[in-house]
């Protein structure tokens, strides 16, 4: 009885253990540790304002960066979702521009742009069996191409007013003792919404176990049974339609649409990803995991001017995360192989 | 996976042959469409000079794609190399020393007198010393960053695409620190030989070109590294079980391929008088295309030289002909992407098409 009752206690400590000794939790702990660090070189860095700021504004990040979670977990490759974006972003505005909506209608109509885009991406990836990467190296030249080459002006500076209205939207504002108002941006509360989805999803449908399946061994996958042209579509769909869904958000952000700008971001995104520990190869990682992954490399990118380092620099920290943070997270597989245990399970 | 595929090295003469008919074929068709415009002196001589840069970016982007991998970060090698050449090649023609502060100062600050100094240097043997050493330099950075590639791909064991990402971030990151995002330029006459001279009638890059293509060729089917990068590139875990050092492999192809940049590098900082972050950002694209349009497979083991530089050569034609008929770069982006993803789909779908007719072909018998 009392046997029992050790070890049930037993396993409870090691599964918390193990939570604790997660990559996600690492992450955490280097994102507070980094925010320290800057407080304590600047401190303007930590308040509720500047906070509730990062959540809203990398929520754009963060929508795209789940779409290419879920396309990198299932083993493949995307690099033309910005491509997607940008195109998804034009459409929706130049039609609004014509024809009256409201918000809805646009997010909408981006994601059913972006799901198209995409599911060209899954046509070729499935039926041609072409390399994910070759295949969105060129749809993204595509996408962008085309709509550059089409569109006689690319730029749009008027933008209908009720696009800019949803990022000003917040929920539980409250006013500060210096006089600024914080509040959770609907930004914020439709990416966790996303996220949420996203992860109950990956882990209480069928669909979701076959992504997972298919990421871990393609093969396995196929004589279990799974219908992998399903799965393929639904991923490539999905990064399209949460493409879309960003570019919207940008919109309603920066309120003007330029060709080229949402572009720059893609391996910030793809970096964001890897760094919340999603596996290379596919088959393993969390949506929790690749949100802190977009965290710290949002912070990054904007606090290296609070701590006074030239803005010229980015790339190189940029450049430099991707290659540490692939580079733990690809040698880490070969010492757990080495010592025959795995380090993150 | 690819039992359908056709055998590489057997039927040699005639995939080659059907790749010179192609070009031909292309090159008479965009010939007949505007004689007098693509068969112009300038406009020959144009692609001549132009062809060589992209030309061993190509060859930078085979040799690696031949061993199972991909580098994206190739257009940054040879930025950065390009850099760092321009740097020596300033400082040690107008101070006779390697002067790296100027590196800090930001080296375009230098006054206008003393640019048309360095600009107007005579070729003599200081000269040529200067150039050697300034050429060296491009092959050293080069082959710095190739090693470093190679490292992180074959002991590290990130993969390819990745691995290249973050190096091309890196790369030209550290490119953008150096200066700062401005152009560096006016080099002494002499150096701009390299780039836009003659020899005998002959441009120096295309003879450069030509040397790098004999080169590469050689390497890869005369000698031992160039044997093992087939066989790791074919069967990975077959090539460890007959003796061979996977990683060792690994590393010397990123080293060649970085190397090759370098070059690359030099030949665009020569030919256009300036180098800048961003310089032959288009090229990443277009090279990929070109080594698979040269048939060499992404999976790795196949390809040969003459094929890439036959599509090397059909690609620059094609491009030209877009150049006459006026196309803007946003349309030929589109048309290169769909060129890549058609070949690709053809080169994966063609030999499967081929054995299941020869299967149903032998059923009816």
């Amino acid at each position: 009885m009392s046997d029992a009752t050790g070890a049930r206690r037993d396993t409870a400590w090691r599964a918390i253990g193990g939570r604790l000794r997660s990559h996600e939790m690492y992450l955490l702990l280097l994102i507070v540790a980094y925010c320290l660090i800057v407080n304590g070189i600047n401190s303007s860095f930590l308040t509720m304002e500047n906070i509730f700021d990062v959540l809203k504004s990398s929520s754009i990040m963060s929508t795209m960066a789940i779409g290419v979670f879920v396309v990198m977990l299932s083993g493949g490759m995307d690099i033309s979702f910005t491509a997607i974006a940008t195109v998804s972003m034009f459409v929706t505005v130049r039609l609004f521009q014509l024809f009256t909506g409201d918000l809805l209608i646009a997010f909408v109509l981006a994601g059913v742009v972006g799901m198209v885009m995409g599911s060209v991406n899954a046509i070729l990836v499935h039926f041609c069996r072409l390399p994910t990467l070759i295949v969105t190296l060129g749809t993204s030249s595509i996408f962008h191409g085309g709509m550059l080459a089409l569109a006689r002006v690319p730029y749009i500076y008027t933008v209908p007013r009720y696009f800019s209205g949803f990022s000003k939207q917040t929920l539980f504002s409250w006013t500060t003792a210096s006089g600024v108002t914080v509040g959770l941006s609907a930004m914020t509360v439709m990416m966790l919404g996303i996220a949420l989805l996203t992860w109950a999803l990956l882990r209480y449908s069928a669909l979701g176990r076959g992504i997972y399946a298919l990421g871990g061994n393609p093969e396995a996958a196929k004589r279990a049974g799974f219908n992998i042209m399903r799965i393929q579509f639904f991923v490539y769909c999905y990064v399209g339609l949460l493409s879309g869904l960003a570019s919207i958000q940008y919109v309603s952000l920066v309120r003007h649409v330029h060709p080229f700008n949402l572009m720059d971001i893609m391996l910030d995104i793809i970096a964001a990803v890897v760094l919340g520990g999603t596996s290379l190869t596919g088959g393993r990682g969390t949506v929790w995991g690749t949100l802190l992954g977009v965290w710290m490399i949002y912070l990054i990118r904007n606090s290296l001017v609070l701590m006074r380092i030239p803005s010229y620099w980015d790339s190189v920290v940029i450049g430099l995360v991707i290659v540490v943070s692939t580079g733990i997270n690809s040698y880490g597989k070969i010492l757990s192989r080495a010592g025959g245990k795995a380090i993150d399970a | 996976m690819r039992e359908g595929a056709a055998p590489g090295r057997g039927t040699g003469f005639t995939r080659t042959g059907t790749y010179l008919l192609a070009f031909l074929l292309v090159f008479t068709l965009i010939s007949l469409l505007n004689p007098k415009q693509f068969l112009s002196l300038t406009n020959i001589q144009q692609m001549a000079f132009q062809l060589p840069e992209f030309g061993v970016l190509a060859f930078a982007m085979m040799v690696v794609m031949v061993s199972g991998g991909i580098d994206l970060s190739i257009i940054s090698v040879s930025t950065l190399s390009g850099i760092a050449a321009a740097i020596t090649l300033l400082s040690v023609a107008s101070s006779g020393n390697l002067d790296l502060s100027l590196i800090l100062k930001g080296i375009m600050a230098g006054e206008d007198s003393a640019t048309a100094v360095v600009q107007q240097m005579p070729f003599d043997l200081r000269m040529l010393l200067i150039i050697l050493l300034t050429a060296s330099v491009a092959l050293a950075v080069g082959g710095l960053c190739g090693l470093l590639n190679g490292i992180l791909v074959a002991v590290v064991r990130i993969p390819p695409i990745l691995a290249t990402l973050g190096t091309m971030k890196l790369f030209e990151g550290i490119a953008f620190v150096v200066t700062k995002g401005s152009p560096i330029t006016s080099f002494p006459k002499p150096f701009l030989f390299i780039g836009s001279g003659s020899l005998l009638y002959v441009p120096m890059p295309m003879v450069i070109f030509a040397i790098g293509a004999v080169c590469v060729g050689v390497l890869l089917q005369k000698t031992r590294l160039g044997f093992t990068i087939y066989a790791v590139g074919m069967n990975a875990v077959a090539a460890r079980f007959s003796g061979i050092r996977n990683w060792g492999v690994l590393v010397r192809t990123y080293l060649v391929s970085g190397i090759l940049a370098g070059v690359a590098g030099l030949l665009i900082m020569s030919r256009v008088d300036s180098v800048k972050v961003g310089y032959g950002s288009s090229y990443l694209l277009q090279a990929v295309l070109v080594v698979i349009l040269g048939g060499v497979s992404y999976l790795g083991g196949k390809g040969n030289i003459l094929d890439v530089v036959l599509s090397i050569l059909m690609l620059r034609v094609i491009s030209s002909g877009f150049n006459i008929a006026g196309l803007t770069e946003y349309f030929r982006n589109v048309i290169w992407g769909s060129l890549l993803v058609v070949v690709t789909a053809a080169n994966n779908l063609v030999p499967v098409l081929a054995a299941r007719i020869a299967e149903r072909r032998a059923d009816t018998r």
